[in-house]
């Protein structure tokens, strides 16, 4: 166990006994990987935020349900997951009235507040090639996929996410993987970057 | 020639970018010795590593930082349709309770005012009563009624008169 996992579970002892440093602390340290897992899952950035502070506010109030403070990681993304599961269904409700337009102006809105052309144009290009590479996959293959290479995770920590067995989670990332090198304009765009 | 029959196929690189260790033995002796299949691996991981690197690179920050006391104020704010819905229904309610006890008040009053005229009337009839039969029974008899008291019609005799009041 690194140092900085150590400073985590000390973080959520102290936040966890009412102290307040510490709770600021983790929100200081998590409020970037949570958001960032949010926006790659709701593709607007103010929905993104709204859903980020309802996560985070979960998190205070159910933090002294967590049972062991090793596991902090996978549980606050395990919360997350499900806040964004839960905004998906409302999503899908809403869509079934008619309102499905808002994804493809979220893009525009999404990529306005970049000043630099170029970058302008490669996070509007990234987006629509991720988007459309994220819409070919499974559910589940989707999930591993961004919990693994977006959000960082060990294969580990997304089974704990996850709740589901470890070969499972790698058959999801092995058929995910498979089909990210058959998406040739995402790949080709990455690759582009990489080189 | 042979060496490059065994290199890995596109599935075991996979298999390897997934887990290294889901590889077989022989599998993983020659990863460990081909450089072909580890520059193979590794340009499969970068690019995937790329994947990552962008999406850090293209997120926006946060317009607004998070307050847990501004989003406790917010919960509360959140609350605001159902108390105005609530502080209606309170208001209806005791527009409700205030005209039912106006209402029970004005019949109250009206039943109040019927009752006394009611006893207006009857203590006006006994007086009328008293007024009109002033004299005790048997002098009574001696006045001739017959007209309804209208006194300039009454009838006096002079017999009678003469009786009463002597010349």
């Amino acid at each position: 166990m690194s140092d900085n996992d150590n400073q985590i579970i000390q973080l959520v002892e102290h936040a966890r006994r009412g102290n307040k440093a510490s709770l600021e602390r983790l929100l200081d340290h998590f409020y970037g990987d949570i958001f960032r897992m949010v926006y790659y899952r709701i593709p607007s950035q103010m929905d993104a935020e709204d859903l980020t502070q309802e996560i985070f506010m979960q998190m205070i109030k159910s933090l002294s349900n967590l049972r062991d403070s090793r596991l902090f990681r996978p549980w606050l993304f395990r919360l997350a997951l499900n806040r964004v599961r839960d905004f998906h269904r409302k999503r899908s409700i809403l869509s079934f009235f008619g309102s499905t337009v808002e994804m493809d102006v979220d893009v525009q809105a999404n990529t306005e507040s970049v000043s630099d052309p170029i970058k302008k144009m490669v996070h509007k290009e990234f987006q629509l090639q991720f988007r459309k590479f994220t819409e070919s996959l499974s559910r589940w293959e989707r999930e591993v996929l961004i919990l693994r290479f977006l959000d960082q995770l060990e294969i580990k920590e997304i089974v704990q996410i996850l709740r589901k067995n470890e070969n499972t989670v790698k058959t999801h990332l092995y058929r995910a993987l498979k089909k990210f090198r058959r998406s040739p304009e995402l790949h080709a765009l990455l690759k582009g970057e990489a080189s | 020639m042979k060496n490059q029959d065994t290199h890995l196929n596109e599935d075991q690189i996979i298999r390897a970018v997934v887990d290294e260790d889901d590889l077989t033995a022989s599998e993983r002796n020659h990863l460990l010795q081909c450089f072909t299949c580890q520059r193979e691996k590794r340009a499969f991981e970068q690019v995937l590593n790329r994947l990552g690197e962008m999406s850090e690179e293209l997120l926006p920050s946060p317009r607004r930082r998070f307050a847990p006391d501004a989003q406790e104020n917010r919960s509360l704010w959140r609350w605001r349709p159902a108390l105005a819905v609530g502080f209606v229904i309170v208001l209806l309610m005791i527009g409700i309770w205030w005209t039912s006890f106006f209402t029970r008040v004005q019949e109250n009053g009206s039943m109040h005012i019927t009752q006394k005229m009611e006893s207006d009337q009857q203590f006006m009839a006994e007086s009328t009563f008293i007024e009109d039969y002033a004299l005790p029974n048997r002098y009574i008899d001696i006045i001739d009624n017959s007209n309804n008291g209208d006194y300039d019609d009454y009838y006096y005799d002079d017999e009678f008169l003469e009786f009463v009041l002597p010349l």
